[in-house]
C-alpha cells in the first residue's frame, strides 16, 4: 500500500513505468513533465547513460490533490528497459503501488513486450509481492508508426485478461494522460478503500472519536456511506470501453467536500490531455 | 488496515525521529539530516539546506539498494554505512533499522569522524523504535500466514505465462 506519512500529512504513491527497451517510458514522463503546471510537479530526475538511455531510473514527482487533508503525491518512475539491467529494475520496483506497462506496438517487437511482461511478474515475485495485488494498466505506444500490430493482436498476446489499455503516441503526448489517469484511478481507489475501512473500524470501536486539533487523525472522520468507486480492472466485453470508463471515473462528482476538492484538482492537473 | 493506535504510534515515532535529527544537526554540525524509507520516500528532515529532497530521497534509496545488491554478489551480508566525500559537501548514509536510511549532509569544515560518531549512534537508536511493527502490519502478516493456498494470479497475466511455471 501507499506510504502514509502522518507527520507531513501526505500519502505517497509509487507508480512505475515498465516495458522493453526503447518503448517510450522516459518519453511518457517527459510528456507529463512538459504539460503539468509547474506548481503541481517537481523536477524530472534522470539517471541515464551518456547516450541518454536510462541507466537506473527517471523520476517525476506530481501532486494530485487531497484525501482527508492528506496531500497525495505520486512519484512516477521508469525502469531501464534493456535486459541486462534487471537488478536495477528490481530495485526500482520495490514498494510499487501501480504499474504502467508500456508496450511497443511496432511489428517485430511483440517478443520483447512478452518477455518484459514476464520479467515484471518475476521481479514483483522476487520482491515478495503477489503480482495480482498490484494495479496494472497497459499502454500501446507508437501508434503513429507502421507497420503496427493491431490492437486485437496486442490484446491477444499481452492482455488476454482485459486489463485497461490505452493507445498512445508518447512523442506527441497523445494518450499519455489517459494512461496516467487510468493508473491513478486504480491506485487512489485502493487508498480510499483502505482509508474508509479505517473510518468504519474506528467508528465501531469508538463512536465518539473526533479528530483532535491539531493532531492529524484522518481515521477518526465519520464513516462514508457511499460506495467506493470501482476502479479495479474489470473484464470488458468491448475492449475500447476500458479507457473511457477509467477517464470518467476521475470526473465523477461527489458531495463530500474533501473528495470534491480532490477530483477537481485531478481534473485541473489532467487538462493537459488533448 | 490503518487504525488509530498505529496512527498515534507513527506520530509518536515521528516526534522522536525529529528530535534525533535535530540533535545531529546541532551536535555534529551537519547542514542537513534526512530520514528516508527504503522505497525512496522522505520521512523526516532537519537543517537548512537548499536541495531537491524528493530526488535526494529517491537517489539515495536507489543507491542503497544497488549497494545491497553488490554486497549480495560479494557474499557480504550488507554494507550498512556509506560515505561520499566531496570538496565542499559530503554525505554519510547509514541504515536505520531494516526499513529506513539516515542521510547526513555536511560541509568541508565538519569532521567526518564527528559526524560518524553521532550519526552511527543515531541510526542505531532510530532503528530500535522504527523497526517495531505496527499492529495492522502484524495482523496482516498473521492473516497471510493463516492462508494455505498460494496467491491466485488470475486476471493479471496471460495464461500461457502462468503455464510455464
Amino acid at each position: 500500500m501507499a506510504t502514509v506519512n502522518f507527520g507531513r500529512r501526505e500519502i505517497l504513491c509509487k507508480i512505475v513505468y515498465y516495458g522493453p527497451g526503447l518503448c517510450g517510458k522516459t518519453t511518457n514522463l517527459q510528456a507529463i513533465h512538459g504539460k503539468v503546471p509547474e506548481k503541481m510537479r517537481g523536477n524530472l530526475t534522470s539517471v541515464a547513460t551518456q547516450q541518454d538511455r536510462t541507466l537506473f531510473f527517471d523520476l517525476l514527482p506530481l501532486e494530485i490533490g487531497k484525501i482527508r487533508d492528506f496531500t497525495i503525491r505520486l512519484q512516477l518512475y521508469t525502469v531501464p528497459g534493456q535486459i541486462y539491467y534487471n537488478a536495477s529494475r528490481r530495485i526500482v520496483l520495490k514498494g510499487v503501488d501501480g504499474v504502467v506497462f508500456v508496450a511497443d506496438s511496432q511489428m517485430g517487437k511483440m517478443e520483447e513486450n512478452v518477455e518484459s511482461l514476464e520479467n515484471l511478474k518475476e521481479n514483483l515475485k522476487s520482491n515478495g509481492v503477489d503480482p495480482t495485488t498490484v494495479p496494472v494498466v497497459l499502454q500501446y505506444n507508437k501508434r503513429d508508426l507502421s507497420p503496427l500490430h493491431s490492437i486485437d493482436e496486442l490484446n491477444q498476446k499481452i492482455n488476454p485478461n482485459n486489463l485497461s489499455y490505452y493507445e498512445a503516441v508518447a512523442t506527441t503526448g497523445h494518450g499519455v494522460f489517459n494512461t496516467l489517469k487510468g493508473i491513478t484511478a486504480l491506485v487512489v481507489s485502493d487508498i480510499k478503500t483502505k482509508l474508509e475501512s479505517a473510518d468504519k473500524d474506528t467508528a465501531k470501536a469508538s463512536p465518539v472519536a473526533k479528530p483532535a486539533q491539531p493532531a492529524p487523525k484522518p481515521a477518526a472522520a465519520p464513516a462514508q456511506a457511499q460506495p467506493t468507486p470501482q476502479a479495479q480492472p474489470q473484464p470488458q466485453a468491448q475492449p475500447q470501453a476500458a479507457p473511457v470508463e477509467a477517464a470518467d471515473e476521475l470526473k465523477e462528482p461527489d458531495s463530500t467536500p474533501a473528495r470534491k476538492g480532490f477530483w477537481q484538482k485531478v481534473s485541473t492537473l489532467f487538462k493537459g490531455e488533448r | 488496515m490503518l487504525n488509530l493506535q498505529d496512527v498515534e504510534r507513527d506520530l509518536d515515532n515521528l516526534h522522536r525521529t525529529q528530535s534525533v535529527l535535530d540533535r545531529i544537526v546541532a551536535e555534529a554540525e551537519a547542514l542537513g539530516v534526512f530520514l528516508v524509507d527504503m522505497d525512496g520516500f522522505l520521512v523526516a528532515e532537519s537543517g537548512n539546506i537548499e536541495i531537491d529532497r524528493v530526488a535526494l530521497a529517491a537517489l539515495i534509496a536507489a543507491s542503497f539498494g544497488a549497494t545491497a545488491e553488490i554486497a549480495r554478489l560479494l557474499k557480504e551480508n550488507d554494507f550498512d554505512r556509506l560515505t561520499h566525500q566531496g570538496s565542499n559537501r559530503s554525505l554519510f548514509i547509514g541504515k536505520a533499522g531494516s526499513r529506513h536510511i539516515l542521510i547526513v549532509v555536511f560541509g568541508g569544515e565538519t569532521n567526518l569522524g564527528l559526524v560518524k560518531l553521532y550519526a552511527e549512534k543515531a541510526a542505531e537508536h532510530l532503528g530500535e523504535f522504527l523497526d517495531v511493527k505496527p499492529k495492522a502490519a502484524k495482523q496482516a502478516d498473521q492473516a497471510q500466514d493463516a492462508e494455505s493456498t498460494p496467491p491466485s494470479e488470475e486476471g493479471m497475466f496471460p495464461a500461457w505465462m502462468d503455464n510455464q511455471e
